[in-house]
Formats: structure tokens, sequence, C-alpha cells
């Protein structure tokens, strides 16, 4: 595929209509069954009559669009462009200049999985979606994309430099099962038992079964003492429902990590990172180094207490709420981490930091207790002042504050600035000077009385509550380490010459 | 480093003066629907005499502590802001970080004669930096002045 700007237009692969097909199965079922369901045996007729009503609508309306949609679209690969044709009412013709492209995700579902096939998303600098979606190719034409990708050089650079580009990356992490078994371990998820339920409640309404029915089969004699006898247990069974949601929580959280993360590997591509996984949708994606803003090591307290941790990065134009696309390392050891992370962006972990002031357990012990009092309070109102007794667990409250103030911690080295914070769920940020975007030094009404502040740095793609801030600094240290990391700034930039300002501004041919 | 430019308080003014006029209305309509009710449970014009209470309150002191807290200073490699009344926050943009600036104005601040310069970077908290309450030729000869520094940087 060269500079050839005849080359040919493609469809899709062919079987992208059967695949589409099927997707629009469940939609046409939760059309077509509540309606059916709904109607009594003796209205046969009606029942027959809206199946068949509603099959010819879909005939006539859902499977020309399919094939219309299909017929309509087209993509063509130059050697400067992507050119993707689509759109059956309006047309629609966007050109991605190759260049742009900042990463090919290539994603295959179980399905098109099956019958050979890839999804394939375009993703450029401009945007935060997928610029170009091909849904489905060949895996092989998807892969021949993502190479031409890769091997489109920097601009500036030679097409014979070009192919000096090592084609087999480097091998930074690989997961085996017993680990990736081990992630979903330490996954507790309520989300997939909300569905499951919500699920239940579904069919339940459709098959139109109510309680009395269970009661019937049970037969009523032996339900009355099954009745009697949870009575007597109330306590118990509420205490093992709650065990077993937690028990199915946990499950359904690790056969979710497990199907997500297997056969995890991450490898680096020149100034890429290649991030591929999954039991039965694949996905693949490669992340440009340079997007990369700030790495994140992130724990629980149960995690911890095993010697487990998890790497995220922050990337720049990534959706800064999912946690999947930001995943490095789904579960690591220290020493891994080390090893891998530097691989990423160069850094050392401190294995000390420098504390806050001591004012902050203060500060930390108040907002708890006025916190829980909020929720005490109420609850008395209802229950009678008897439920003030909880009050007795004021000092471990004391204690989680004291326990804030030794996990917090700062320390700007090498040029790079790192955070720690948390207690139950602990984050250590890693960010690089180079990447400091703005600094802010913020102090509320009770911070100033106490002469503290909370100093903080942005950097692009951060999230909006988690961030990495320091907070309750002494305010004369919140100015002086201010000033520290911008100095760092200006050196870290001047040293890198290439790191400055484009390097922040997606480098977009139109600017 | 400056303040901004006083006629700013009179803008603030307006703007908070158009809010509260609009809520002394409901107010004052959700007050007399009551009229008719024998038994009320807030008594006449307790709705409409808290709200005129709270809108004179916003009136006069909100401007002038705002006012009073906003500081700017644009410095040789950076733009410098300190403001709020309960959270003070004091914000440093690098000039070097810009991605562009733009300076804008609406109805009331025309009339005031005042503009604002909104800078923007390309971090998540302080994406866009607002200056407010700037003499529009101030607005001006600031942008071009970062304007200027960031085309020097590029160079």
């Amino acid at each position: 595929m060269n500079t050839q700007s005849d080359a040919p237009r493609e469809r899709l692969h062919p079987l992208t209509l059967m695949l589409r097909l099927i997707k629009t199965v469940p939609a046409l079922a939760m059309a077509i069954i509540p309606a059916i369901a709904w109607m009594s045996e003796s209205q046969q007729r009606l029942q027959t009559f809206v199946l068949f009503g509603c099959m010819a609508l879909y005939g006539a309306v859902a499977l020309p669009l399919i094939l219309a949609h299909y017929l309509r679209f087209s993509y063509r690969i130059t050697g400067k462009e992507i050119i993707i044709r689509s759109g059956v009412f309006r047309r629609r013709k966007r050109s991605i200049p190759i260049e742009r492209v900042q990463n090919v995700e290539i994603q295959r579902t179980l399905l098109p999985r099956l019958a050979g096939l890839a999804s394939v998303k375009i993703m450029t600098a401009g945007s935060n979606e997928a610029e170009g979606v091909l849904e489905y190719t060949s895996h092989q034409a998807a892969l021949n994309i993502r190479d031409m990708v890769r091997r489109r050089d920097e601009p500036g650079r030679s097409t014979a430099a070009a192919e000096a580009v090592p084609s087999e990356p480097d091998l930074l992490a690989a997961m085996p099962l017993e680990r990736v078994f081990l992630a979903g371990t330490f996954r507790f998820s309520l989300v997939y038992i909300a569905i499951i339920f919500s699920g239940l409640a579904y069919v339940q309404q459709l098959s139109g079964f109510t309680e009395q029915d269970l009661l019937d089969w049970i037969g009523s004699e032996q339900a009355e003492t099954i009745a009697s006898e949870a009575r007597r247990l109330g306590w118990i069974i509420a205490l093992a429902t709650i065990l077993i949601t937690c028990l199915l929580a946990w499950f359904t959280g690790l056969i979710e990590t497990v199907t997500r993360y297997y056969n995890f590997r991450l490898r680096r591509l020149g100034d890429k990172l290649v991030r591929s996984h999954g039991l039965l949708t694949l996905q693949e994606a490669t992340i440009p180094l340079k997007r990369i803003q700030a790495l994140v090591v992130y724990s629980n307290f149960l995690m911890r207490f095993f010697g487990w941790f998890r790497l995220e990065l922050q990337i720049i134009g990534h959706d800064v709420s999912g946690r999947r696309s930001r995943m490095a390392l789904p579960l690591a050891r220290w020493h891994e981490l080390a090893v891998v992370g530097p691989h990423i962006r160069p850094f050392v972990l401190p294995g000390t930091y420098e504390r806050v002031s001591k004012l902050t357990i203060r500060r930390t012990f108040i907002r708890y207790a006025a916190v829980f009092s909020l929720i005490v309070v109420p609850v008395a109102f209802f229950f009678g002042s008897w439920i003030f007794w909880v009050f007795l667990v004021l000092p471990l409250l004391g204690y989680l504050a004291k326990l804030q103030y030794r996990n917090h911690g700062y320390r700007f080295s090498d040029n790079t600035l790192y955070i720690r914070r948390g207690v139950f769920r602990q984050h250590i940020w890693v960010v690089p000077a180079e990447r400091f975007q703005a600094f802010m030094i913020r102090g509320t009404f009770f911070q100033r009385r106490l002469g503290l502040r909370t100093v903080s740095v942005d950097t692009a793609g951060a999230g909006y509550l988690r961030y990495p801030r320091i907070v309750d600094l002494p305010e004369a240290t919140a100015h002086a380490v201010t000033s520290r990391l911008y100095a760092g700034l200006g050196s870290s930039v001047a040293a890198q010459p290439g790191q400055g300002l484009p390097a922040q501004v997606p480098a977009s041919p139109t600017q | 480093m400056q303040p901004l430019a006083p006629c700013i308080k009179q803008v603030w003014r307006l703007k908070i003066g158009l809010f509260w006029g609009v809520m002394l209305l409901i107010a004052a309509i959700t007050d007399s629907a009551g009229l008719a009710k024998a038994d009320r449970a807030i008594p006449l014009g307790v709705i409409t005499g808290s709200a005129l209470l709270m809108s004179i309150l916003h009136f006069v002191v909100l401007p002038n502590l705002r006012y009073r807290f906003w500081r700017y200073e644009l410095r040789t490699e950076e733009l410098a802001l300190t403001r709020g009344i309960w959270t003070r926050v004091h914000t440093i943009v690098p000039l070097r970080r810009i991605q562009h600036l733009d300076v804008s104005q609406d109805v009331i601040e025309r009339h005031f004669g005042l503009g604002r310069l909104i800078v923007h970077t390309a971090g998540s908290q302080s994406s866009d930096v607002v200056l407010p309450g700037l003499h529009f030729d101030e607005a001006e000869r600031l942008r071009s002045e970062v304007k200027h520094f960031i085309n020097e940087y590029a160079v």
C-alpha cells in the first residue's frame, strides 16, 4: 500500500450483514415477547396477528436498512489517508490523514471472532471518540491497517527508516492465568448482581409467574412451616442473604475479570505501547507513549495487605472515567511495577515521602465525625436515642484520620512528582514535570484559619474527583513546593526541546 | 498584583439583580398562591421576605467581597490569578502551556466597556481559566502579550 491515490475502494466483509442481523434479534425479541406475553390465551388470533405484524415490519424496514447501510459503506486506504464513505440518508465522506491517526484499536467480540472478523477503531488526536469505525473487516485486513499505521514514520523520517522500526514488539509484561484469576479475586462488583436481578424480574414479569404459583407448587402446608421457620430464623436468613449476595458479587467480579484480562500482554513497539487481552472478546490497543500524561499505582487495602498493586495510565484524550482504557497492569508485585513502569516513563518510586502538616489529622477527624453525625442523628430521630451509643466508634474514626495522614505524602525528585494518598483505596501518582499544565494553591476558610493550603498540579486527561493534590500543607511550604514544581517544569521543558509546547498540543497538520 | 476594573462590581450587581429579580417573582407567586388558604404552613410573606433579604445581602455584599479578593498579574512567563471569598484559589498558568486565548464580552460587559480574557490549556481543571473585569483595551493588550510570548516560544 503505497502512495497510489487510486487504491481500491473496499467494502466491509460480507459476513457483516449476518452479524448485524443477529445483533438486531434481541431488540426484536424485546419488542415481540412482551406484546405476546401480556395477551391471554383466548387472544390467540390477535397474538398471531401481532407476531406476523412485527415480523413484516421488521422485514420491510430493518432488513433493507441493514443492506443499504452495508452497500453504502466503503473505505479506501491510500498511503496518505483513510477515506470512509458512509450513510444511507445523509452521505458522509470522511478522510482521516494517516499521520493524524494516533491509535488503532482492534476489537474482536465472540461472534465476529468465530467468523474470522474484527472491528477496527481509528482514533485521532483531535477527538476522544473513534474517528472512524470499520465494523467488520476480515481479521487480516484489520491487521494490515494496524501495521500500516505502525509503519507510518514520524513526520520527516524517510520510508526507508520507517522499515527499520521493529515489527516484533518487546514484551513488557504478560499475565499467566493464575495471575488473572488472582486479579479477579480482588474485584468485587455489585453491578452484575443488579443486572442479574433486574433480568430475573423481567423474566418473571414475562412468564407471568407469581408468588402464588410458588406457594401452590410448594403446597400451602409446607409453605406455612417454612414461613414460621423463617420468622424464627429472621436474622440468620438476613445474614445469609447478604453473604450470598457478597459471594455472588465476588464471583461475578472474578468471572468478568478473567474474561476480560485473559492472556493479558503489554508490549512496547518503538514509541508505542501495545496492550492485548481477552477470552471471548479479543482487544488490542496501541497507545502512543507521548499521549501518556501520568502513571497511577493503585491498590486497595486488601491488595496492599497481600502485596499486590495495579498500574494505570492517564492518557490524554481518553475517556477520563473509563478504567478499562487506562489499565497498564491489572495486578503486579511492587518490584514488577518498578521494572515495567520505567519502560513507559522513567521513574523510581520513592521509599519515603514528605509529610503534610499534622493538623490534617484534626481536619480529617472533624470531617469524618461530621459526616458520621449527619447519618446517625436522623436515624436516632426515628429509632430512639439508644443509637447514640454508636458514637463510641469515634476513636476509631480518629485512628482512621491518623492513617490518612500517614498514607498521604509527596516527593519531587528527578523532575517527577510523586503523590501518595488514601487508605482504603490508595493512589500513587507519578507525574512527570514536563506534563504539568497549571498550578493551583487552594485554601478553604477552615484551612486558612489553620494556615494550611492544598497544592494541586493540573495535567491533561486527569479525573475530576481523583487527581493529584497535596492536601493541608503549611502555607509557606505550599508556596515553596509550588515554585519548586514550577522550576521543574521549566528545566524539563528546556532539557527536552521536543517535549515543550508542541508535545502537549495534539499535533494536527491543520494547526 | 493588580485588582480588576472597579466597574466590574456594577456588572456583577446587574447580573445578581437579574437573577434575584426572577427569584423574587417566583417567591411572590408562591406566596400569593397561598393567599386564599386559611391554614397556611408558612405565614404570608415569609418566602418573599426571606428572598428579599437574601437578594439585598447578595446585591450589596457579594460584589464588594468578590472584587476585594480578585487579583491578577501577567508576569514574564506566567499568568497568576487569585480569587475566592470562602475558598481562596491561587492559580499559576505557565504561558508556554497556553493552547489558545479568547477575549469575550457580553451585553452587560460591553455597556461598561469591559471584557474578559479566557485562557485555554490542555489541563483538566484549568482547561479554561477566565479572567473577568478587564477594561477591553487591557484585555486586548494582555492577549497580544501572551500571544507574543507563545509565538516567541514556539520559534
